[in-house]
C-alpha cells in the first residue's frame, strides 16, 4: 500500500485544521505555580502518586535499618522495647498499606490511560481525591511516630493486645482511623481503574488484546472492592469497642478476638496478591519487550490472573492454623494453598517461556526481573511449606515466616517495582536512568536482600520468634542476626543508589520524553503529550507498534479519531467493554479545588475522631461533605455538545445513560464494595452466634422486637422501593412534571421511616450495645443501613436541587439513574438485614 | 437485552467456573462451622452427605459451564474472535476450579467434621 493510500484509510486528513493542536495544549494545560494542587491530569496525579509512595517506602525501609542494627547483637540496647514495638507496627504498616498498594494503583493511574490510548482515566477527579486522600492521612499516620503516639501491636493488630484494655491512648486508634481512611482512597482508586479499563480503551482494542498490565490492574481492582471492605468492618467494630465498649471481642459477653484474625486475614492474603499481580503484570509488560519476541501463553496469563484473583480469598485460615479451629477447616484452607500455586505456577512458567523464546537483552529491567524470578519462586516455594499444617505449627511466628514474606513480597513485588522504574522511567522523563548505576544497584539489592532473608529461615527453624526487640547471647542467634543486618545495609545501599538515579537523572517532561528508548510494542511508547497522544488510535493487536511502525507518526499527526477537542473541554472516547467499540464521547472536568478541600476535610474529620475531638470531627465532616457536593454539582454535563465528529464520518453522542454510561458502570462497582461490606458482617453475626450462641435471645425473650414492627419496616422498605420505580418513570415520561419530587420525597420519607421503626423497636426492648455481642451486631446492622439511609438522603436532597435547577430531565437523569441504583440495593440490604435480625434469633433460639 | 448488558453477561459467564468454586468453598466452610457450632455438636455428622451433595452439584454446575464454554468456541466460525477468546478463558477457569473443588474432597474423607487438633 502507497504513503497516499495508508494516509487516506485513516479517520482523519492530514494537515490539521490550523489552531487545533493549540487548543488541545490549552485545554489540558497542567495547572501552574501553587495552583499545581488542582491539578486532576493522570500524568500528574500519577507522578505524584509514585513519589509519594516511594518517599514512604524510603521512610519504612530507614524503620527496617532501626530494628536491624537493634537485633545485630544480643542484649542490645539501642531502641527500648516500646519503640521497637511502634517501629514494627510502623514498618509493617507502612510498607503495606502506605507502599504497596498505593504504588502499584499510582502505577496504574500514571499508565493505564497511556496504555489504552485514553486522554485521561474517566473520572480524573477521584484519581485525584483517591492521592490527596492517601497523602494527607498516610503523612498524618506517619508523623505519629514522632509525637509517641504510633500503634504498637504490630501491622495485623490483633485483639485483646490492641483493645482499650491493654492498648489504652490513642495509638492504636490512629491505626484504625488511619489506615480505615485510607482503604476509602485505595478503593476509590479501584473503581476508577475498573471502569477505566472496561470502558476507555482504544477503539478496536479487543478484550483479548488488552494489555497484560491492564487486565492485572482490573483484578487487582476486583480484589480490592471484594477484600477492603472485610478490613473496614473490622476497623469499624475494634474502634466501636475501644470508644464505646461494643463487646464484638470480649470473650466474657459473647465476643470473640478470633473474629477480627477471621475478618483481617480475609483482607490481609487476598492482599498479597493484591500487591503481586500488578507487578506480574508489569513483567508480563517488560519481557516481552526485552526478549523482542511477543509474551508466550497470554490467554492462559489471563486465566492464571483471573484464578488467582479468586483462589486467593480462599487462603485467609492459613494464617490461622495454629488458632485452634476444626481440623477440617485447616483442612480446605491448605487444599485452597495448593490450588493457588497451580495460576502462579503458570504465570512463571509462560515468563521463562517467554525468555527462551528470544534472546534476552540483559538491560537493568531485565536484571530486576531475573531477580524477581529467582526470590519470588523461592517465596513461593517455602509458601507451599507453611501452607502443609504441621509445618506451619512449627515455624509459625518465627524468623522462619519473616523470610517467607519478604521473599514473597520484596521479589514479588519491588524488584518488578524496580524493573518497572528503569523500563517506563523514559516514557515520562526528558532522559532515562542510568544503566551503570542500575546495575550496581541490582547487584547490591540482590545480593543484600539474600544475605539479609535467606539467613531468617535459618534464624527462624533455629527457633528465635519474631517481634522481640532482643535476645539473650545464649541462644546463639547473634552471628546470624549481624550476617542479615549486614545484608540489610547491603540492601538499603542498592535503594539509595535507585533514588539516586532518579534526582540525578529523572526529568518530568510532558512532551518530549526520551521515548521508545526499548523498541517496546506497546502504546504507552506513542509520542505523548499532556493531552496523551495526539489522536486516539484503531488498535488491531498486542503489540500495535510492532505491527504498525508508522502508527506514532500517523497518531501524532492527528490521523486517527479525536485529534481535536470537539466539545471545548477535556474528553475522551468510551468504548464497549469486550469489543471496544467508540460509543459516546466522555467530557471530562478539568483542575478543580473541590475535590482537594473534600479529600483534606475528610481526613481532618478522621484525624479529630482519632483523637475523640467529636464536635471538631463533626465540623470538618460538614465540610468534607459541601466540598463533594460543590465538586458533584460541576459533573454531569448534558448532552448539549453532541453529537461530535471524532474521524472517519463516525459521529458520537457526548452523552450517555442506562448500562451505556460510565458511571453507571462506576455505581455498579460501588454497590460491589457495599455489598462485600454487609457480607462481611453477616459472616460476623454468624461467626459470633457459632462461638457464644448463649448471648442471642430465644424467642420468648422481651429482647425480641415483635415481628409486626419488622414486617412495616419491611413494608415501607418495599414502598420505597416502589416509589422510586415509579419516580423513574415519571421523569422518562416528563422530565418537568412536580409529581417526581413528590413521589422522591415521599421515597424518602418511607426510607428513613423504615430504620426509624427498626432502631426504636430495638431500643424499646431495653437492648443496649454494649450488653453483648448480640446486642452490638443487632445495633451495627441498623448502623450499616443507616449509612446508606443518610448517603441516600443527602443524595435525593442533591437530585432534587438538579432538579429544580433545571439540570435533570428526561435525557439528562444520570445522577438520578445512579441514587436509583444505590436506592434500590439498599432496600435489598436493609430487606436481608430485617430477616436476619428478627428471624434468625427466632429460628435458632 | 441491550449490548452493554449482553456484555456484562458474557464477563460473568467467563467467570462462572472460580464463582462456583467460590461458592462451594465458602458454603462448605459455612456449613461445617454451623454445624459444628456448640449447640448443634451432635449434627456434625449431618456435614459429610451435605458436603458430598454440595460437591456434586458444584462438579455438574463446572462441567455444564466447560461445555458451554467449549460449544461457544466451536461456533467460532459464526462469531467474533472475542467469543472464541472468552470460551478459551470460560473453559481453562472452569478446569482450575474443578481441580480446588475436588482438592478439598481429601481431607473431608480423612479427617473428622468437628474435632480439633488443639485444645
Amino acid at each position: 500500500m502507497t504513503e497516499r493510500n495508508k494516509e487516506a484509510q485513516l479517520p482523519n486528513p492530514t494537515p490539521r485544521p490550523p489552531g487545533e493542536l493549540e487548543q488541545l495544549r490549552r485545554i489540558w494545560a497542567p495547572p501552574s505555580g501553587w495552583r499545581f494542587l488542582t491539578a486532576v491530569n493522570n500524568t500528574q496525579i500519577g507522578i505524584y502518586y509514585v513519589g509519594t509512595a516511594l518517599t514512604f517506602f524510603v521512610f519504612a525501609g530507614v524503620l527496617a535499618l532501626l530494628m536491624r542494627t537493634q537485633l545485630a547483637v544480643p542484649d542490645n540496647d539501642f531502641l527500648s522495647q516500646e519503640l521497637y514495638n511502634q517501629i514494627f507496627t510502623m514498618h509493617g504498616t507502612i510498607m503495606m498499606f502506605l507502599f504497596a498498594v498505593p504504588v502499584v494503583e499510582a502505577a496504574g493511574v500514571l499508565l493505564l490511560p497511556q496504555m489504552l490510548a485514553a486522554r485521561d482515566l474517566p473520572f480524573p477527579r477521584l484519581s485525584a481525591f483517591a492521592f490527596w486522600a492517601y497523602f494527607v492521612g498516610g503523612s498524618v499516620f506517619l508523623l505519629s511516630l514522632f509525637f509517641g503516639l504510633a500503634p504498637s501491636g504490630g501491622w495485623f493488630m490483633y485483639p485483646p493486645l490492641t483493645s482499650s484494655e491493654y492498648s489504652p491512648g490513642h495509638n492504636a486508634d490512629f491505626w484504625l482511623l488511619g489506615i480505615g481512611f485510607i482503604e476509602i482512597s485505595a478503593i476509590a482508586g479501584a473503581i476508577e481503574i475498573v471502569v477505566g479499563v472496561l470502558r476507555t480503551k482504544a477503539p478496536g482494542m479487543k478484550l483479548s488484546e488488552l494489555p497484560i498490565f491492564a487486565w492485572t490492574m482490573l483484578v487487582f481492582a476486583g480484589m480490592i472492592i471484594f477484600a477492603f471492605p472485610a478490613i473496614i468492618l473490622a476497623t469499624m467494630l475494634l474502634e466501636l469497642e475501644r470508644a464505646f465498649g461494643w463487646p464484638f471481642f470480649i470473650a466474657d459477653k459473647g465476643g470473640d478476638p478470633l473474629l477480627w484474625q477471621h475478618l483481617f486475614w480475609f483482607f490481609g492474603h487476598p492482599e498479597v496478591y493484591i500487591i503481586f499481580l500488578p507487578a506480574a503484570g508489569m513483567v508480563s509488560m517488560i519481557l516481552p519487550t526485552m526478549v523482542g519476541r511477543p509474551l508466550v501463553a497470554y490467554n492462559m496469563i489471563v486465566v492464571a490472573l483471573i484464578a488467582t484473583g479468586f483462589f486467593s480469598f480462599g487462603l485467609w485460615v492459613h494464617h490461622m492454623f495454629t488458632t485452634g479451629l476444626p481440623a477440617l477447616s485447616l483442612g480446605f484452607f491448605a487444599a485452597a494453598s495448593m490450588a493457588v500455586s497451580l495460576p502462579s505456577g503458570i504465570q512463571v512458567f509462560a515468563w521463562i517461556a517467554t525468555i527462551a523464546s528470544g534472546r534476552l537483552k540483559l538491560a537493568t529491567p531485565s536484571l530486576f526481573i531475573l531477580g524477581f524470578l529467582f526470590i519470588f519462586t523461592l517465596g513461593g516455594l517455602t509458601g507451599v511449606m507453611v501452607a502443609m499444617v504441621p509445618f506451619d505449627w512449627q515455624v509459625h511466628d518465627t524468623y522462619f515466616v519473616v523470610a517467607h514474606f519478604h521473599y514473597v513480597l520484596v521479589g514479588g513485588m519491588v524488584f518488578p517495582l524496580f524493573a518497572a522504574l528503569y523500563y517506563w522511567a523514559p516514557a515520562f522523563s526528558s532522559r532515562p536512568l542510568s544503566e551503570r548505576l542500575g546495575r550496581w544497584a541490582f547487584a547490591l539489592m540482590f545480593i543484600g536482600f539474600n544475605v539479609a532473608f535467606f539467613t531468617m529461615h535459618l534464624t527462624g527453624l533455629w527457633g528465635m520468634p519474631r517481634r522481640v526487640y532482643t535476645y539473650p547471647a545464649e541462644l546463639g542467634w547473634g552471628p546470624l542476626n549481624l550476617i542479615s543486618t549486614i545484608g540489610g545495609v547491603v540492601l538499603a545501599t542498592g535503594v539509595a543508589l535507585v533514588l539516586f538515579d532518579l534526582l540525578k537523572n529523572f526529568r518530568i517532561n510532558y512532551s518530549k520524553s526520551a521515548g521508545n528508548i526499548w523498541n517496546a510494542g506497546t502504546l504507552e511508547w506513542l509520542p505523548n503529550h499532556v493531552f496523551a497522544t495526539r489522536s486516539i488510535p484503531i488498535v488491531h493487536g498486542r503489540e500495535p507498534l510492532w505491527d504498525d511502525r508508522d502508527l506514532p507518526a500517523d497518531v501524532d499527526a492527528g490521523r486517527y479519531y479525536l485529534p481535536g477537542a470537539p466539545t471545548g473541554a477535556r474528553e475522551t472516547i468510551v468504548t464497549s467493554p469486550i469489543e471496544s467499540k467508540p460509543q459516546y464521547v466522555v467530557q471530562m472536568p478539568g483542575p478543580g479545588w473541590y475535590h482537594v478541600f473534600a479529600a483534606v476535610f475528610t481526613a481532618l474529620c478522621f484525624l479529630s475522631l482519632t483523637i475523640k475531638l467529636v464536635a471538631v470531627a463533626v465540623i470538618f465532616g460538614v465540610l468534607a461533605l459541601a466540598s463533594v457536593i460543590l465538586w458533584l454539582w460541576e459533573t454531569d454535563p448534558g448532552p448539549g455538545k453532541g453529537p461530535v465528529d471524532i474521524g472517519g464520518g463516525v459521529k458520537l453522542p457526548v452523552y450517555a445513560t442506562g448500562s451505556m454510561s460510565h458511571s453507571w458502570w462506576a455505581m455498579v462497582v460501588l454497590l460491589l464494595v457495599a455489598s462485600a461490606l454487609y457480607l462481611s458482617y453477616l459472616f460476623s453475626y454468624l461467626y459470633l452466634w457459632t462461638v457464644a450462641p448463649e448471648v442471642w435471645p430465644d424467642q420468648s425473650s422481651k429482647a425480641l422486637p415483635p415481628l409486626s414492627l419488622a414486617l412495616f419496616s419491611a413494608t415501607l422498605l418495599v414502598a420505597s422501593s416502589t416509589l422510586i420505580w415509579l419516580a423513574s418513570r415519571e421523569l422518562r415520561i416528563d422530565g418537568r412534571s412536580l409529581l417526581f419530587p413528590v413521589i422522591v420525597g415521599l421515597a424518602l420519607v418511607c426510607l428513613i421511616g423504615s430504620i426509624t421503626i427498626e432502631v426504636l423497636g430495638q431500643l424499646h426492648t431495653g437492648l443496649r450495645p454494649d450488653e453483648s455481642s448480640y446486642a452490638a451486631l443487632t445495633y451495627l446492622g441498623a448502623g450499616l443501613q443507616g449509612e446508606l439511609v443518610i448517603a441516600l438522603t443527602l443524595m435525593a436532597l442533591f437530585v432534587l436541587g438538579r432538579f429544580f435547577a433545571g439540570l435533570l430531565n428526561a435525557i439528562r437523569r444520570v445522577t438520578f439513574d445512579n441514587t436509583a441504583l444505590l436506592w434500590h440495593y439498599t432496600v435489598g440490604q436493609g430487606l436481608i438485614g430485617l430477616m436476619l435480625i428478627h428471624g434468625f434469633p427466632r429460628m435458632v433460639g | 437485552m441491550s449490548r452493554s448488558h449482553k456484555s456484562i453477561v458474557a464477563l460473568l459467564v467467563a467467570i462462572a467456573g472460580p464463582s462456583v468454586w467460590f461458592a462451594h468453598f465458602g458454603l462448605s466452610y459455612a456449613a461445617q462451622s454451623l454445624l459444628c457450632a456448640s449447640t448443634y455438636q451432635q449434627a456434625g455428622g449431618a456435614f459429610l452427605p451435605l458436603f458430598v451433595l454440595g460437591t456434586l452439584v458444584a462438579c455438574a454446575a463446572l462441567v455444564a459451564i466447560t461445555a458451554m464454554g467449549l460449544r461457544q468456541g466451536g461456533s467460532l466460525l459464526r462469531t467474533s474472535d472475542q467469543t472464541h477468546f472468552l470460551a478459551d478463558l470460560t473453559v481453562s477457569l472452569a478446569v482450575l476450579s474443578a481441580f480446588g473443588v475436588t482438592a478439598s474432597l481429601i481431607s473431608t474423607f480423612l479427617l473428622p467434621p468437628c474435632s480439633r487438633f488443639l485444645g
